[in-house]
Formats: C-alpha cells, sequence, structure tokens
C-alpha cells in the first residue's frame, strides 16, 4: 500500500499532462493577479540522516510583466548540494509548449552576495525573453544533499498580487528517524491534510491574489507555514540532535562553538594590560567591545561547515577579520580571557523583526550577536560594525527572540525594543527670515534610538554626500545651501548632536507686499498613506517615535504679523499631535511642535482613522502664516 | 555644438635609440622613506585611501613552447579612514575561452602596520569562477587599520594578445605614482590613445634591438619599449546627475591590438584603417553576410509591406512591422554570434538582430539603409582617429529617402520613427556602406520635446471648490515616456497615482486620449478635476501650478566636474485661464519672471495678467534650448532650475472677498 502511494506521488512531476492554458484558469484567481501559481508542489524524501532527495515543481502563468519577479528562475547548490535534474518549459496562453530550457543552457554563477569575499555556494539560473502575455512557465528541479538540518518548508501563499490554484507539499521520512512538525497560522486557511503514516501531505487549493497594502504587517505574521525538524539530522560534515531549543543550543555549542574560543597568549595579556586598574564589570566590556571594534573588520569566507561554524578566535586574531561568527566568538573568547561569560546568539536580522519559533526548534537565523548577562539588564553586542555604540542594536536586530548558546543548551531571549519615546529627535534652533525673503537658520538636531541610527550614517559621509543629504533631508526647500555642520557623537548616552548652518535665497513667497511662509521649514510631514476604498489587511506601526521642535523665528522689520493660527493639538490612539505659534515680540515668533506616534498593530477597520491623522498632521505642519509690509513713513501703531 | 576635451596623444614610433638601463624597481616588501612616513594626501584630505605606488609591467615571452603576454603588477595603498577598508579586498578578473585561460603563477601579499608585516597565506587566496568567460582571484589582507599599507604583486600570464588593453591611470582614489610598462616586440602592433586631461609626467618610448627570440627564425626581434608615468593622479570624482559616460573623462591608456606578423609569416591584422574594416565587415559572418538576407525576408512578409505606396510609407509600415515583430532580449550583442534568421522565426533578438533585419527588410523594399555602428551613452565616444572597433557597441539602421536621412532602432516599441533611444543619443556613429566607404555620421536628436499643458479653472464659491480642465501635451522622449507609461500602467491606478503626486485635495473627475490631437510624436490628454480646501477664510489662495513639471533642481552640487548632458533639447510650457470669481477681486498675483542664460542656452519666462476682463492668463516656458551645456554654464543652469522650482513651488494667486 504505501509503495503505491508513493509512486503515485512522484509520478505527478513527471507525467502531468495538465491543461496549462490560461483559459482555464477560474476567473477568480485572475482578479488582482499579475501571476498565477498553477502548481507549486514541493517532493521530499529522506531516506538516512544525511541523505535527501527534494525536487521543486513550480507553473506559473504570468498574465503581465509586473509578475515576472514571481518566476523564481533558480535552482541554488554547492560542493555537497547537487543538482541532478533541472529543465525549464515555456508553454503560449493556449498551453502549448514554445521553449525547452535545458540545464546546460542555464546561467551558472556565485551565489555569495556583495558583503562575501568568497564562498562556495552557486546558482543555476534561466533567463526567457517572452514574445507576448500571458505564457506560463513550468519549472522543476531536483537536488540531493546531505543537509537535513534545514528542511524545505511549506509556505503556500506566494506573493502579493500572485494567485494560486494549487500548493502541495509532500515529504516522506525513512520510519526510523523521528521528526516534529509546526502548523503556524493554519486556523483562518482551507488547507488539506492527507498525510498517512508514512507521508506528510498538505494541499492548498485556489488562493485569490491580494493586493499589497501600505503598512501591512511583514507576510510572516499570518501567512499559513508548515515547519518539520528531524530530532538527528546533519549539516555540512557534522552530525546534530536536537528536540527542543535546549538540546538544539546543547548540539551548537558541543559541534560548532566548543574550543574555539583559544587565544594566543599575548593577545590575553595585551587586553589584561588595557583593563588594569578597571574594577567595574561593564567597563571591562565595554573595553573589550572597543578593541574588537578598532581593531577588526567585517570580511566573510563561507566555505562548507563554515557557514554555520565561526573560524576559530585564534585565528580571527591572527588576521583581524571575520564575519558575524567569527567576530562575535573572538569578542566571546576575550571577554572568557577577563573571566567575564558571553553567550553567541543566532538572530534573524532585519528591519522587519522576525523572531525564533518559541515552541518549536528548528535551524533559524541569518546573523549572530552576543549576549552578555548583566542580572535583569542584559549587554547585546553587535560584533561586526566598527561604529555603533556599545550595547546598541539599532532595527537590524532589535525587539525580536533569538536562540542564545549556552554550554548547557539554548534558551530563548529577546533583544532591547527601541519603540516610541525611545526613538527621540529634538530639533531647536533659530531661523531668521529676511525682507528679501530668504532664510538663514541655526539648528541643533539631536536624535536617540533609531532616529540615532538613521541619522549617525552622516558621521562618516563625505562633503559631497553630507551636502546631498541635508538637501535631501530638507528637501522641502529650494536652493538650500549648507553651511557649516558639526556634529557631537556622544557614544556613551546614544546620542548625536548635529549643529547645522544653512541658508536659502528663497524661502519666502512674496505676495505683493505680503511675505508668506511656513514656519515649521525644517521638519513638516508631507506623508500620508494611500488611501483604499476595500482595505484588507491590518496595518502597523512598527517602532513609534517623537519628534520635538522648538525654533525661534526672527522676522524682518518693516513687516508685521498677521493673525496667527491657534494652537493645535490632536490626541488619537495612534498617537498625539501639538503645535503651536507664539508671538514672542513684535518681530520673534515661537514655533514649537511635537508629534508622538506610537508604535502597534492595528486593525484595519481603524486604517482610515490613521489616514486622518496623519492627513492633519501634514496640514498644520505646513501652516502658512502671512507678514504685511508697514507703509514707510507711518508707525506701526495706526495701522490695524 | 558641444565641447568635449578628449586628448589623444599619439606616440611615434620611430625614436632615437639609446641604451635602456634597466631602473631601480623597488622590490616587494621593502618601503621607500616617503612610503613609511606618509600620514595623510594634502591635495585630498577626504580620500580614503592612496596609492603610493603603483607599477606595471607588459611583455611577451616564450613559455613550454607557447608565446604568452606577461603582465606584472606590483602596488601599495595606504588606508587612511575606515572607510577605506574596501580598498584591502582586491579582486583580479581573469578571461579564460573553451580552450585556454590566463592564470595568475605568482602572487604575494602583505600588510605594513609600522614595523609589522602580515603575510596573506597561500590558502588565503580564492579563485571564484565568476561565469563561462571570467574567473577571479580574490583575496583580502590580515591585519588592516587606519594607517596601514597593503601591497600586492602577481604575475599574470596570458595567451589572449587582444587582452592587453591598457592602463588606467585614474581610480576613485588618488595616486602619487602610477608606472607603466611595455615591451613589445616589432610583430606585435597595437593602436593606443590617452584619454582624459591629465598628461604623462614621463612619456619615453625607445626601441630595443633583438629582445625578443623566437625559436627557429634566423633574426631576433626588435622591441619596442614604454615606459609611462603620471604622478599625484587625483582621484576620479564620478556620478553626476545628466553626464555623459565617465570613460570619456578618465584619465587612461587604451591599448587595441592592431596587427599580429607570426613569426611563421603571414600577418593577421585586426583593426587598421577604415578601409581594412570596411572589407572585413563585408565578409564578416557576424555582420555582413547577416545584412544580405534579403531573400529570406522577402520570402517571409507579405509582398505589400515591401511594395505599397512611396518610399516613406513604405519606411514607415516596415519600421511598424519590425517593432511589433520583435521583442527586445535587452542585449546588444553586436560582435557575437549574431543569427538573423533564426531571431526572425522566434520574434526575438538583440539590438544587432534586430536592426539587421531591419535593414535587410528596407533594402528587400528598394529602400537605401545602411549599418551604422555607434556606442551607447554609457560606453562613451568612439574615438575618431583611427578605428577602435571595441568602442562600438550598437547598431542602428540608416535610411536615405530623397536626400534625407533618418536613423533607426526598432527595439523600443514606443520610440516615433526617425527617433533613437535615449541610451543611443551619443553623438555619432560610422556609417558602413557596402558600396562605398565608411563614413562618420552625427546623432541629431528630436529638437521638440515638451511637456505642454493648457488649463482652465473657474472657482466655484457656493460649492467652495475649483473645477477646471487641463490638456496635457507631451512631444518628443515626452511623449515616448508617456506612451510607455499608458501601456503598462491601468486607467485607475495612472489615475490614482497622478491625484496622489499632485495633492490630497485634488480629484481626477474623467480623463482621456484626445486622438484628434495626437500624432506620431505628440500626444494630448485632457483631464477635467476638482480642487478642494483653497479657502481660507475669507480669500482664496490658490497656486496656479496644480501640475508640477518638477518640484526638485537636479543639479544640488556648487561645483561641477562634467558638462552637463540632457541627450536633447526640452521645453516646459503652460497656459492657464482662470476666471476671477463673482464678488471677488485680485489681492495679489505671482511676480513676472524672465531670465535667460548665455547664448540663449536656457529661457524662463513668467507672465500673469490681468487684463480687466474677469479672467487672469498666466504664462510660463521653461526652455532648455541645447542638449550639452559646457561647466561655464553650470552655475547659470542651476539658478535657472531654482527660479523654476520656485516659480511652480510659490507662486500663488489671491483672490479677496469684495
Amino acid at each position: 500500500m504505501r509503495i503505491l502511494l508513493l509512486s503515485l506521488i512522484f509520478t505527478t512531476v513527471v507525467n502531468a499532462q495538465t491543461n496549462y492554458s490560461v483559459s482555464s484558469i477560474d476567473g477568480p484567481l485572475k482578479e488582482n493577479a499579475n501571476a498565477v501559481v498553477r502548481l507549486d508542489e514541493t517532493i521530499v524524501e529522506i531516506t538516512a540522516k544525511n541523505k535527501m532527495q527534494v525536487t521543486n515543481h513550480r507553473v506559473i502563468t504570468i498574465l503581465k510583466k509586473a509578475g515576472e519577479n514571481s518566476i523564481k528562475p533558480y535552482a541554488f547548490y554547492s560542493p555537497n548540494t547537487k543538482i541532478t535534474n533541472i529543465l525549464a518549459l515555456v508553454y503560449n496562453d493556449q498551453g502549448e509548449e514554445i521553449e525547452k530550457i535545458k540545464k546546460k543552457d542555464f546561467y551558472d554563477i556565485s551565489a555569495v552576495d556583495g558583503g562575501t569575499l568568497y564562498g562556495d555556494s552557486r546558482v543555476k539560473v534561466f533567463r526567457y525573453t517572452p514574445t507576448s502575455y500571458p505564457y506560463t512557465v513550468d519549472f522543476t528541479y531536483t537536488y540531493t544533499t546531505p543537509n537535513t538540518a534545514f528542511l524545505p518548508r511549506w509556505m503556500p501563499i506566494d506573493d502579493y498580487m500572485v494567485s494560486v490554484e494549487k500548493s502541495s507539499f509532500n515529504m516522506k521520512i525513512i520510519e526510523s528517524l523521528q521528526w516534529r512538525k509546526k502548523e503556524k497560522n493554519f486556523k483562518d486557511y482551507d488547507i488539506i491534510n492527507n498525510s498517512s503514516k508514512s507521508v506528510i501531505s498538505y494541499e492548498m487549493n485556489q488562493i485569490p491574489a491580494q493586493k499589497k497594502e501600505a503598512l501591512s504587517p511583514s507576510f510572516y505574521y499570518y501567512e499559513p507555514q508548515l515547519m518539520i525538524a528531524l530530532n538527528e539530522f546533519h549539516l555540512e560534515g557534522v552530525d546534530g540532535y536536537a528536540k527542543d531549543w535546549e538540546s538544539m543550543g546543547n548540539w551548537q555549542f558541543k559541534s560548532l562553538l566548543a574550543d574555539r574560543d583559544q587565544l594566543p597568549e599575548h593577545t590575553v595579556r595585551l587586553i589584561t594590560e588595557k583593563l588594569s586598574g578597571i574594577t567595574d564589570r561593564e567597563e571591562k566590556i565595554k573595553k573589550i567591545y572597543e578593541y574588537v571594534q578598532n581593531n577588526t573588520r567585517y570580511i566573510s569566507v563561507q566555505l562548507g561547515i563554515g557557514g554555520w561554524q565561526p573560524i576559530a578566535a585564534e585565528e580571527v586574531d591572527r588576521v583581524k577579520y571575520g564575519d558575524c561568527k567569527g567576530l562575535t566568538n573572538y569578542t566571546k573568547a576575550l571577554l572568557k580571557s577577563q573571566g567575564i561569560e558571553s553567550y553567541y546568539s543566532v538572530v534573524h536580522a532585519g528591519k522587519s523583526k522576525l523572531g525564533m519559533e518559541k515552541d518549536f526548534a528548528i535551524m533559524q537565523g541569518n546573523h549572530v550577536i552576543l549576549n552578555v548577562p548583566n542580572q535583569e539588564n542584559d549587554i547585546w553586542l553587535e560584533c561586526t560594525s566598527q561604529k555603533i555604540p556599545f550595547g546598541f542594536l539599532g532595527d537590524f536586530t532589535d525587539d525580536r527572540d533569538v536562540l542564545v548558546i549556552k554550554p548547557s543548551g539554548g534558551e530563548i531571549k529577546h533583544t532591547h525594543k527601541y519603540l516610541n519615546d525611545n526613538n527621540l529627535q529634538k530639533t531647536v534652533g533659530e531661523m531668521v527670515v529676511t525682507d528679501t525673503g530668504g532664510i538663514t537658520a541655526n539648528l541643533e538636531i539631536e536624535t536617540y534610538g533609531i532616529q540615532y541610527d538613521k541619522h549617525a550614517e552622516v558621521l562618516s559621509m563625505s562633503e559631497k554626500d553630507k551636502n546631498d543629504y541635508y538637501t535631501e533631508y530638507w528637501n522641502n526647500i529650494n536652493g538650500l545651501s549648507i553651511g557649516e555642520t558639526i556634529f557631537d557623537h556622544d557614544k556613551n548616552n546614544i546620542k548625536l548632536t548635529e549643529k547645522i548652518t544653512l541658508s536659502a535665497q528663497s524661502y519666502v513667497t512674496k505676495m505683493g507686499n505680503d511675505l508668506l511662509f511656513k514656519p515649521n521649514a525644517f521638519n513638516a510631514n508631507k506623508y500620508v498613506p494611500n488611501r483604499y476604498s476595500d482595505r484588507k489587511l491590518s496595518f502597523e506601526i512598527d517602532r513609534g517615535y517623537t519628534d520635538n521642535d522648538e525654533i525661534d523665528i526672527k522676522l524682518p522689520i518693516n513687516y508685521k504679523l498677521g493673525k496667527l493660527p491657534s494652537p493645535v493639538i490632536i490626541t488619537s490612539e495612534f498617537g498625539n499631535y501639538e503645535m503651536s505659534l507664539e508671538k514672542i515680540s513684535e518681530n520673534q515668533l515661537r514655533y514649537k511642535r511635537k508629534i508622538q506616534l506610537k508604535s502597534g498593530l492595528y486593525d484595519k477597520s481603524k486604517y482610515d482613522g490613521y489616514r486622518d491623522f496623519r492627513k492633519k498632521i501634514k496640514k498644520y505642519d505646513n501652516t502658512k502664516i502671512v507678514l504685511s509690509k508697514i507703509p514707510q513713513g507711518q508707525p506701526t501703531k495706526h495701522l490695524k | 555644438m558641444y565641447y568635449f576635451r578628449l586628448f589623444t596623444l599619439f606616440f611615434i614610433l620611430f625614436v632615437h635609440f639609446k641604451n635602456c638601463f634597466a631602473q631601480e624597481i623597488p622590490e616587494f616588501g621593502t618601503l621607500s622613506k616617503l612610503e613609511s612616513e606618509f600620514v595623510s594626501y594634502e591635495q585630498d584630505p577626504e580620500a580614503e585611501a592612496v596609492y603610493l605606488y603603483e607599477y606595471g609591467n607588459n611583455y611577451f615571452e616564450i613559455r613550454d613552447d607557447y608565446i604568452y603576454l606577461i603582465t606584472k603588477y606590483h602596488a601599495k595603498i595606504k588606508i587612511l579612514e575606515k572607510e577605506g577598508f574596501d580598498y584591502a579586498n582586491i579582486e583580479i578578473p581573469l578571461y579564460r575561452s573553451k580552450k585556454r585561460k590566463e592564470k595568475i603563477v605568482n602572487i604575494k601579499a602583505q600588510t605594513h602596520n609600522g614595523e609589522f608585516k602580515h603575510s596573506v597565506k597561500a590558502s588565503e587566496f580564492f579563485e571564484e569562477e565568476v561565469n563561462e568567460k571570467w574567473t577571479q582571484t580574490k583575496f583580502t589582507f590580515p591585519n588592516v587599520k587606519e594607517g596601514s599599507i597593503v601591497e600586492y604583486e602577481y604575475e599574470m600570464q596570458s595567451p589572449f594578445f587582444f587582452n592587453f588593453t591598457g592602463w588606467e591611470f585614474q581610480s576613485d582614489i588618488p595616486k602619487l605614482y602610477s608606472e607603466f610598462n611595455a615591451k613589445i616586440p616589432g610583430n606585435w602592433l597595437y593602436n593606443r590613445s590617452l584619454k582624459g586631461k591629465l598628461n604623462l609626467d614621463v612619456n619615453e618610448a625607445d626601441i630595443v634591438k633583438g629582445c625578443f627570440k623566437f625559436p627557429g627564425t634566423k633574426d631576433d626581434s626588435d622591441c619596442e619599449s614604454l615606459k609611462y608615468v603620471m604622478e599625484n593622479v587625483p582621484a576620479f570624482k564620478d556620478s553626476e546627475a545628466y553626464m555623459l559616460s565617465s570613460n570619456n573623462y578618465r584619465s587612461k591608456l587604451e591599448f587595441e591590438l592592431s596587427e599580429y606578423k607570426s613569426f611563421y609569416g603571414g600577418t593577421d591584422k585586426y583593426t587598421k584603417s577604415w578601409d581594412d574594416v570596411d572589407q572585413e565587415f563585408k565578409t564578416d559572418k557576424d555582420i555582413g553576410s547577416q545584412l544580405r538576407k534579403k531573400n529570406f525576408f522577402e520570402k517571409n512578409v507579405d509582398e505589400s509591406l515591401l511594395t505599397e505606396g512611396d518610399e516613406i510609407t513604405r519606411a514607415k509600415n516596415i519600421y511598424e512591422f519590425v517593432k511589433k515583430h520583435f521583442v527586445w532580449n535587452e542585449e546588444y550583442g553586436i560582435w557575437q554570434g549574431n543569427k538573423v534568421k533564426k531571431a526572425f522565426d522566434e520574434k526575438k533578438g538583440n539590438v544587432a538582430e534586430i536592426n539587421i533585419a531591419l535593414i535587410n527588410l528596407l533594402n528587400a523594399a528598394g529602400l537605401k539603409a545602411n549599418m551604422m555602428v555607434m556606442a551607447t551613452r554609457k560606453r562613451g565616444l568612439p574615438k575618431k582617429t583611427h578605428p577602435v572597433m571595441s568602442d562600438f557597441n550598437y547598431i542602428v539602421a540608416k535610411l536615405d529617402i530623397e536626400g534625407k536621412s533618418y536613423l533607426l532602432d526598432a527595439t523600443n516599441k514606443y520610440m516615433p520613427f526617425g527617433m533613437l533611444p535615449y541610451r543611443c543619443l551619443n553623438y555619432y556613429g560610422r556609417v558602413m556602406d557596402f558600396d562605398k566607404d565608411s563614413y562618420w555620421y552625427d546623432i541629431v536628436p528630436e529638437n521638440l520635446n515638451a511637456v505642454m499643458l493648457r488649463a482652465q479653472m473657474t472657482i466655484n464659491t457656493t460649492e467652495q471648490k475649483l473645477e477646471g480642465i487641463f490638456d496635457l501635451t507631451n512631444t518628443g522622449y515626452n511623449k515616448v515616456s508617456q506612451d510607455k507609461l499608458l501601456a503598462t500602467t491601468n486607467e485607475d491606478s495612472y489615475i490614482e497615482k497622478l491625484e496622489e503626486e499632485i495633492s490630497d485635495d485634488f480629484y481626477i473627475i474623467s480623463h482621456e486620449k484626445r486622438s484628434k490631437y495626437s500624432n506620431e510624436k505628440k500626444l494630448t490628454e485632457r483631464f477635467n478635476f476638482e480642487i478642494e480646501n483653497l479657502f481660507q477664510g475669507d480669500d482664496i489662495y490658490l497656486n496656479p501650478f496644480v501640475l508640477k513639471f518638477f518640484d526638485k533642481n537636479p543639479f544640488t552640487a556648487s561645483e561641477r566636474n562634467y558638462p552637463v548632458d540632457f541627450g536633447y533639447p526640452m521645453k516646459y510650457q503652460y497656459v492657464l485661464n482662470v476666471k476671477i470669481p463673482d464678488g471677488y477681486s485680485v489681492k495679489s498675483l505671482p511676480e513676472n519672471k524672465n531670465f535667460v542664460i548665455p547664448e540663449n542656452g536656457g529661457v524662463l519666462k513668467l507672465n500673469v495678467s490681468d487684463n480687466n476682463s474677469g479672467t487672469l492668463n498666466l504664462f510660463f516656458t521653461f526652455d532648455l534650448n541645447f542638449a550639452h551645456y559646457g561647466n561655464a554654464f553650470y552655475k547659470g543652469l542651476k539658478e535657472l532650475f531654482d527660479e523654476a522650482v520656485k516659480s511652480q513651488g510659490q507662486s500663488l494667486i489671491v483672490f479677496e472677498k469684495i
């Protein structure tokens, strides 16, 4: 019985004489769709803990050019992961074959990213120039690999603007191997589970395309996902065992990290000297971190197990470079040499906060940072940057679950959050409006948290880039000319102060004898999220922030202020906004503004409310005031 | 019309004979006093790193019965800032064919930190396969910090004599000293030229007698020995908006193999004179013979396409046919395996295939069409002094009808007859006329490339909104991009995007194309629109520039390194009539403006008039009359753009209640 079933599954790939004409696609699947995935089939067979064969079969109809990004015309391989079979067929809109792309027609290129000096990962890619739309690409490839630490996942929803006719997943694991699975976000979807004792088998059909909507949370939070993991597995010559995070950490520590933290004696001596006289533990950690920052740089070489195992600390010590694993492990070794314990921690880095699956141990992550236990207030160190302040993570690794690897085993911990008021920007200064319509200004911008992170880029810019940066930052000011820039980088308090002088010859609009201008020259919000007649997805303010502005405005003499707008206070569940203009003297105004945006995930029904909030902010941020010329020869008081 | 400074130096081959003493060449691993004491580069305090020394030597040698071109390279780079650490990561590209390949036979690298030296180990040099034709040797230096000097030296042996392409004096960091040497036996002839503005500090060419011995030949060959040096070479600053290829400006020495006299007798000519090139083209399999597939095309298209109508009608029909028939695969591919027939059958091909098909069809229709070879803007201008085939990377058709000439490229579906894509607006090409000699021909861009707006507005005071119509006309290159935009976006998202761009208070009520007012090079669209929220108290504030042509000045830098080249002249025009609402009077109007830059190169006019007929008239024009502006124009151009941005952003018409 089992044999029969299996052979049924495997023959579908070969004999799929399905009709791929465009006319056979159901109407609803064409709505909002740039492409329709006709079939996305994954067939996996694991016959030993170090033997897996995977066949991916993807048939996709491209309705228009924008759908071409979804073809996924590539297959990765490496010295141990071998492509045994690869073929792409192209059909016209009638479903007739018009082109065959064989193995030799694929481009074969290095698959390492720009930040890597050398790696052994490669990719086969094909390219097809369509002569008309729609057309269908039928792409199949099979690879074999000894690496079973990562198993293919099933994610039936494809992408925005892509619908799916059928997505299926079949995995057969030899009985002697124990495995675990996690069904994530399955409950809102029609997923068919065909699994039997011997085969894990799922499918999902007729998934309509979803339009992309501004501010929607990452796909990852709501898409259905099937994850499977073996308890006993293999990775580039190394056997592994994990049934939960504890054993996962335990294996990684023993097999990938242990004994890789030896250091030459002279380095230990050097560090000890550097720390002599320092008694504060945190101060010691900081000194060591700064030593790493000042003496190493990021260079990545990824070969075989080297993709997961750090190069030895001794080796990093010799060449003074390494990748995230090597530099983190090196920092860990230096700390250890001074009796300070720290833990190598695997994280999924990136602007969107993807965490480790808390209840399902699986090889995950793309980056490594260092965790230094510090009572209730752990220190997290990003060891690949020569610039980032001690203990600061930024939006690359903040606020997410990471795997902390201790000798005793793994543990999931959560990194620092930078939310709302943490991400503060203060802009204070003075702006002088001249009677020729120009302005000059002295400003100080102080930033903290994620806003600090963004602004700190300016520290390493050339004069030209700096000039371009500020011209873009204040692109509302035409003809802007930047004078002096002075930066005060307070790394201890993680705060940047930019002191800037600037001028613009024609900021003010002349209306006959009157002058019209926006008092908010330096931080006027123009962003209003798109409108949707029928929003489908919830929305997210990912980190939130606070901006405080206070600008003293000096007005030209011989001009009289018109009526000032009344102060504005808006409170909403998304945040608050305040703006006021205060007359200090006949020729001086004080502009104050505060905006607070609150991080959170909000229901789609609130979207219009949020849009309204942003529209109001835009309106009040761009408030204009009028100055009227005092006719000469007459004293001011005689005017109205 | 345009002002390039393309300096081309010719080297005199027959120079005086003199004994050539080998000069002292610094040994690997040693630093001169100047080098070890070097702290910063005063001429360019921003430099992240600087070449203290760079040396190259090229010569020919017999190894294992094969002649190889040997390149020796030695460099020392001072890392001045952390941002310069990337200069410690080295990539050496190596070419390969199916049978033979370039090889690094000897390589050494080390970091100097004061007295300390740290070597790169043999296992730390990697060889990466990039694609079928290229591999590269990659490595990085150990122990790099601010102040480190990284030094490397290698020897490369190449079986490809054509890969001796020259020497880049200028790079994106400065060089204190850069020296190029070559010893070339008389059997090889290379064309050479020096590009860029910088001059050589050493320029020596000598003849060395009997310097190359080929086994089995009686006499040793004489060599030409060359030494060129530049000192204090500034960094090459790239990336300015609207510039021609940086290849036109970067200082480098270019070599191209022109002739090889075999030691067994016989001569392989590569490029020499245009006469030779013309001969080669006629017989060339890739191009020449592809141009003679008239019969194939006659058989495969409707006869009517080739015979019906007068000459210009036939030409236009054929151009439309080819544009429609082919999909361009985004490759140029002029020098490799073009198969016009196959491309025609598959309905897709590269630039050469599509345009050669076009030429064939034009010829089949009895029209005089020739191939013009040229270079894209990105590639740089081809040298005019002598043929350098690698300068060319593009083919278009030159058609002559009744004394008028047209340049055609059928790869872009939206391109009107007689216009070339923007990438081709690179001044000139060489027309290969197989009946006569080839000749240079200028590419003259379309002259009228305009965005023109005509608007009428009425303010509805009871409903507190403005109602209006605007006609948007795009011509020339602006029409091409507008056509493409309309063809690739659906109506709803087009309108939505436009509304968003303009403002929150702007609503488009209807939109139509006005075919009556459109032609091949001109497209008019009409919009009915409404604007809300114009009322502020008793006053009405109206920025008459509802639709802005652009809202930023592309020129922000105070200085400009290279000429500005837009590719073609441009014009923006706005004509508006707005009715003064009943019960209101005009409170203020935008100031009139009139600016002109030298030689009438650019004009800006803004004129608002109230001629007491109850209607205000606004006229705005912003004209850039040249495609190319030399550096002397930069300041004026920048100011003109500032004024244009200001006019659009800050003009206000204010009405007040009577």
